[in-house]
């Protein structure tokens, strides 16, 4: 599903550079639920823009369902993160202007697909995190929690090959951000490969493996506790 | 994404900030409405001119003689001769054109008394409405007879009377008396210093009343436009060989006065059009200033937007339409107030102003066009963003 062989992401400031991805191969099959942990400077930000094809590496090879993205222009990226991955951020990232629903339409608004079909995949992954009924609202509306599930449903709704969900639990508070990543295990359960990156060791452990990064290099791999 | 959703969305974004996007817009109204408004009154002029000419008749050649002296004179029987002489010319009417008071009992009016023949009244194109005409024998004999005009008419005698009833009465013009033998079909609105605040009366008999020694000016029409050339030729001969110098007599022709009218209105409705069209340059201007604002205040939306995989075309043409739309309603906008402001201009001028469909469709293509060519600059931007850049951004 995913592999990434030999990869380096290396940043020129003046006559430093910075190896923030330093020779990292992984790989990681359909189904996984994996997360990839590292202090704050460890290169799992870098790691996980370029496992989600929003950046290129320097060198290596990344092959992304039997596609290799490593040296795709901007619109081909584009296209595969239309079609093969699904994110979830920290800070949810809601387009503010947009109901509920038309915010979960959006990735399928890319895939050109038309108006009705959009609404029905929309409707159904709304459904799937608990939303039913809000289909109508706007984010401000929304508790984090909800806005939260929103940018799962919005992920959902793509049919990703992988969901990226960059430290969703950051912005909530913890009962709440239990319940978000209660079900996030659901969909991994549910099928969905998942790759969570979190710099907080309890919530890496949730995972059903765990991956650390130091300085740029996988440092540890193991099983997580939620195995 | 769909042109539709595209445009849907951008009403909304529009609708977010009413007030921003009414001032964006005002360049564009302010652009359209002033080009509708000076293109429609141009037209309406235009048309309003064609018609002074027309009711002024076609074909008419106009000859004045600026001096006349014992010597070099015009002479009218060689004048009457050699007008009935030339192939294809229709009418001749050598005319006096004075200022005289005419009264009737204890009603008085001023008005312009024409010292004239019988053709005048054709080549005027002045119907009789009662009575007749002044005829051939009229001028030869010197017969003291008028006929007038309906504001005439009314000044001295009244809504009351019927013009059957007046004719054959007797005025006065400047002491002399005249009888009434026709009555002019009403031409102008009846308005004082018009068309129908006139009175005709024999050329012979306004030489004597008025004390005018040489008849000065003199109205030719030809049968039709293929003669136009060779008459004015020739009349101009004719009063060539009276002066051996050009320079003391005049000759003009409706056709090609009108025609140079066109072409003076056509230049000056072009260059005002222009003057409002850079109205509509600097309307554009505003639209990208915005643009550029609203792009960059919208960084975060396109980052996510890019994220989830819109690509560089997607976020070009979302706020590409955006430009337009906005452009576009100005526009429309700018369209139903310029058709206002015509009516109202046309109400206060006289003038009945046209808004043509082809200046609301150039207006519609030139707000569009702004709409697409201000509005690339800034989506260009947007559209080239990188998305983790752009989702950094708060």
């Amino acid at each position: 599903m995913i592999d990434l062989k030999n990869v380096y992401k290396i940043y020129e400031t003046g006559d430093v550079e910075v190896h923030a991805l330093d020779g990292i191969s992984l790989h990681i099959d359909k189904g996984e639920f994996v997360a990839i942990v590292g202090q704050s400077g460890s290169g799992k930000s870098t790691c996980m823009n370029i496992i989600g094809c929003l950046d290129v590496p320097t060198d290596g090879e990344y092959i992304l369902d039997g596609i290799d993205v490593s040296t795709m222009d901007d619109d081909e990226l584009s296209y595969i993160r239309n079609n093969e991955l699904g994110f979830i951020f920290q800070q949810y990232n809601l387009i503010q202007k947009l109901s509920v629903i038309n915010n979960v339409e959006l990735p399928l608004i890319y895939k050109r697909y038309p108006k009705e079909a959009r609404r029905k995949i929309a409707m159904e992954a709304l459904e799937r995190v608990g939303l039913k009924g809000m289909e109508n609202r706007f984010p401000q509306q929304l508790s984090g929690g909800q806005q939260q599930r929103v940018s799962i449903a919005r992920a959902l709704a793509g049919e990703p090959s992988v969901i990226l969900a960059d430290e969703p639990t950051g912005a909530l508070d913890s009962k709440t951000g239990i319940e978000v990543l209660a079900l996030i295990k659901k969909l991994n359960e549910e099928g969905n490969t998942i790759i969570l990156v979190t710099h907080d060791n309890e919530i890496a452990e949730q995972a059903k493996r765990v991956v650390r990064l130091q300085d740029g290099k996988i440092v540890e791999d193991r099983p997580g506790r939620g195995q | 994404m769909d042109i539709g959703q595209s445009f849907i969305l951008a009403v909304k974004s529009l609708m977010a900030s009413k007030m921003r996007a009414l001032l964006t817009m005002l360049g564009i109204i302010i652009g359209v409405s002033a080009v509708i408004l000076i293109s429609g009154m141009g037209e309406g002029l235009t048309a309003k001119v064609e018609e002074t000419f027309t009711s002024m008749g076609s074909n008419i050649v106009t000859a004045m003689a600026l001096r006349q002296t014992e010597t070099k004179y015009v002479d009218l029987d060689k004048l009457a001769e050699f007008a009935s002489e030339t192939e294809g010319m229709k009418y001749y009417a050598p005319y006096t054109q004075t200022s005289a008071t005419a009264k009737f009992g204890t009603e008085d009016a001023s008005t312009t008394v024409y010292g004239t023949n019988e053709d005048y009244a054709s080549i005027r194109d002045r119907g009789i409405a009662s009575g007749r005409n002044i005829q051939y024998l009229d001028v030869e004999r010197e017969q003291r007879v008028c006929v007038v005009g309906s504001h005439v008419i009314e000044e001295l005698f009244g809504d009351d009377v019927t013009n059957d009833e007046l004719i054959g009465e007797q005025l006065k013009i400047n002491g002399t008396t005249f009888k009434i033998v026709g009555i002019m079909e009403e031409k102008a609105s009846g308005m004082a210093g018009g068309d129908d605040d006139m009175i005709l009366i024999p050329y012979t008999v306004a030489q004597k009343v008025f004390n005018i020694q040489y008849v000065n000016m003199f109205y030719f029409t030809y049968e039709n436009g293929d003669y136009a050339d060779t008459i004015i030729d020739k009349v101009d001969r004719f009063f060539y060989n009276i002066y051996d110098n050009a320079d003391y007599y005049f000759i003009m022709d409706a056709q090609s006065m009108m025609e140079e009218m066109y072409d003076m209105l056509d230049t000056i409705t072009s260059i005002l059009v222009a003057i409002a069209a850079v109205s509509l340059l600097v309307g554009g201007v505003g639209i990208m200033n915005i643009m550029l604002v609203s792009v960059t205040e919208r960084t975060k939306e396109i980052g996510i937007r890019k994220a989830i995989g819109a690509n560089k075309f997607d976020v070009l043409s979302q706020f590409v339409i955006e430009a337009i739309t906005t452009s576009v309603i100005g526009g429309t906008i700018g369209i139903m107030l310029g058709i206002f402001f015509t009516n109202i201009a046309s109400v206060i001028l006289g003038i009945e102003g046209k808004v043509t469909f082809g200046a609301v469709a150039i207006a519609v293509g030139v707000s569009s066009l702004i709409g697409i060519l201000f509005g690339y600059m800034p989506a260009k931007k947007a559209a080239d963003m990188h998305p983790i850049d752009a989702l950094r951004h708060e």
